[in-house]
């Protein structure tokens, strides 16, 4: 089986080819051109250079956020595209599950964070599969595939409330993701040497990470259709929040004035 | 379906109209599927571009399925993909822009990038509908003619020799006519969108000379538009009314304000038809269902000479027929995009 995957979630512009056990082509860059001059181009790169021809494809697996809105749709339509012009399945891998792949034998908590701006970061916590309780890869999750245990969603939110949340832990926390500048110090300040930092060559979201995930949902039997892969934005669009707001002002108002 | 080489698939996503057309030898309609967005956007007031944006994306697929299906197609019978690139917003344009070139590379067709506003102008070289009805006189337009795209993102005067040559002769340098009834339809209360709203109002027996407005012409020859200070004479109207406790007849203000801008795009139309020579003028863009519009290019066309074309409303307001037709036309005459295209927000319409 081989399987493509797409990575456009973070500044990160990234593609892979994934075949049987091994890596046949991958492609990262993060350089100043944007997502949608660079994707398609790596694509036909990728394919051409791993010899393989797009019919020859069994699946696309895309990153599906959380990140940058744009970014993911990006990704996504591509991958949407592809899936329905081959007749092959889409498989929308979260983010942040596919970060957390990148170091999944950690023993204690991995926690990957990107930067959401508004002074938030996206996030969710998993227990590494090197800690106790938990084997190797593909051991415990959904279908039998994720390596990892998810504990919780995957949240937006201030790094505070984030820290509060993890400080009640007894384990060694690793941290990757691009908010680790921003918030590396912070995060040190606060939980001290519980928490570590993933080296850098691993900290970023990776397309082959991405696509080897969504091999090892092929092979467990997943069939999504193009039509159906959705990004995971999280957060609403600032002007749904706006009109909540909005709206719970005018409910407050119309409560005050009956009383 | 017929033979390859005569069909294109085209996909529009710059506003908020998700569309999916295919299209033989750009002038027949074989399907046309448009998803408005407009009830998403009616609770804001206007349209939200990151709304906008999830929405294309939801939508896209099953859109470009349904367009295939209609025209009855397999994708191996498409001489190549069509697709907007730009101007309009650009979280929008990337869906669509996205999607067509994974589309083209998965089929192993070619790609078309195609500027919205060529697009406008090409509704007109649509002539059989999607039930093989003519449309209009079934003819497309004999080069060189004038251009008037009117909507809620331009107002362009073009003119026209061939396909592929162009001279943009003018545009706005505020608000684009289509954004001015916008404005002025929520200063006076209507809801969105505008434009038609207050048409509508204008024509329950609005005067349309009942309250005077300024008409900005700019400097002598120029055929660029400004409608920002026309919207803000109705605001002000609007206000000094209220301070004087004075009810405005909203019908006699929407007809005032439509006859202003109707005004100011016919006379710069005729003026650049007179420089040009052009004896033809085609109009395009959702504007040019404006009732006030229609009378009045009609009348003075008619006393200069002019012939004078209007696209069914239909094809006036977004759709991707229109980028189809104008793809085809391009990709005749050699056009190819490369997948490195990119939505280009801000695209130039150049020749």
């Amino acid at each position: 089986m081989i399987v493509l995957g797409l990575e456009t979630a973070t500044n990160v512009c990234g593609v892979a080819l994934i075949g049987g056990d091994r890596v046949l082509a991958e492609f990262s860059t993060s350089g100043r051109l944007t997502h949608s001059q660079r994707l398609m181009p790596l694509v036909e790169q990728a394919l051409r250079e791993a010899g393989v021809d797009r019919g020859q494809l069994d699946g696309i697996a895309v990153s599906a956020g959380p990140g940058s809105f744009t970014g993911l749709r990006i990704g996504l339509a591509t991958a949407k595209g592809l899936g329905y012009a081959l007749e092959r399945p889409v498989l929308p891998i979260p983010t942040l599950d596919a970060l957390a792949f990148n170091v999944w034998a950690w023993p204690g908590l991995i926690c990957p964070l990107l930067d959401a701006r508004k002074d938030q970061v996206y996030a969710a916590l998993y227990h590494g599969a090197g800690g106790a309780g938990t084997a190797g890869p593909g051991a415990t999750g959904t279908g039998g595939s994720r390596p990892l245990r998810r504990l919780g969603g995957y949240w937006a939110l201030g790094l505070g409330v984030l820290l509060d949340h993890l400080s009640a832990f007894n384990e060694p926390i690793l941290f990757l993701g691009d908010a680790i500048p921003r918030y590396g110090p912070g995060i040190r300040e606060r939980l001290g040497t519980k928490a570590d930092f993933a080296p850098v060559s691993v900290r970023f979201p990776s397309a082959a990470g991405v696509a080897e995930i969504g091999l090892r949902l092929l092979v467990s039997g997943l069939r999504p259709e193009a039509a159906e892969a959705r990004p995971i934005y999280v957060r609403p669009s600032e002007a749904e929040v706006k009109a909540r707001v909005r709206a719970r002002a005018r409910r407050a108002a119309t409560n005050d004035g009956s009383r | 379906m017929s033979a390859a080489g005569d069909l294109i698939l085209a996909i529009e996503t710059s506003c908020d109209e998700t569309a999916a057309a295919v299209i033989e030898r750009g002038s027949v309609i074989r399907a046309n599927v448009v998803a408005s967005q407009v009830d998403l956007h009616r609770r804001f007031g206007g349209v939200v571009p990151e709304i906008a944006s999830r929405r294309h994306l939801e939508l896209s697929i099953p859109v470009v399925k349904e367009a295939l299906e209609r025209a009855g197609g397999a994708p191996a019978d498409l001489a190549a993909v069509a697709v907007t690139s730009g101007p309009g917003l650009v979280g929008a344009l990337l869906v669509g822009v996205s999607l067509a070139k994974s589309l083209a590379f998965g089929w192993g067709k070619p790609l078309v990038g195609v500027n919205h506003l060529e697009g406008h102008i090409y509704a007109n070289f649509l002539t059989v509908d999607e039930d093989g009805r003519p449309i209009g006189d079934g003819r497309p337009p004999e080069f060189p003619f004038l251009c008037l795209v009117v909507s809620g993102g331009h107002s362009d005067l073009i003119y026209i020799t061939g396909h592929g040559e162009r001279r943009a002769l003018g545009r706005t340098r505020d608000d684009a006519a289509g954004e001015a009834f916008d404005k002025v339809a929520r200063a006076i209360g209507l809801g969105y969108p505008g434009g038609p709203l207050l048409d509508a109002l204008a024509r329950e027996g609005g005067d349309p000379h009942a309250i005077e407005l300024p008409r900005a012409y700019l400097e002598p020859g120029s055929f660029d538009f400004s409608f920002s200070g026309l919207k803000t004479a109705v605001v002000h109207h609007l206000e000094r009314a209220a301070l004087a406790g004075q009810e405005v007849n909203r019908a006699d203000l929407a007809a005032s304000f439509s006859q202003a801008v109707a005004d100011v795009l016919v006379d710069k139309t005729v003026a650049a038809a007179r420089a040009t020579g052009a004896n033809r003028v085609i109009l395009a863009g959702g504007v040019a269902a404006n009732s006030a519009l229609r009378l009045t290019m009609r009348e003075r066309a008619g006393r200069e000479g002019l012939t004078v074309h209007f696209p069914p409303l239909k094809l006036c307001t977004d759709n991707a027929a229109m980028i189809g037709s104008a793809g085809y036309f391009r990709y005749m005459a050699g056009g190819r995009s490369g997948l490195e295209l990119n939505a280009d927000p801000n695209l130039a319409l150049g020749s």
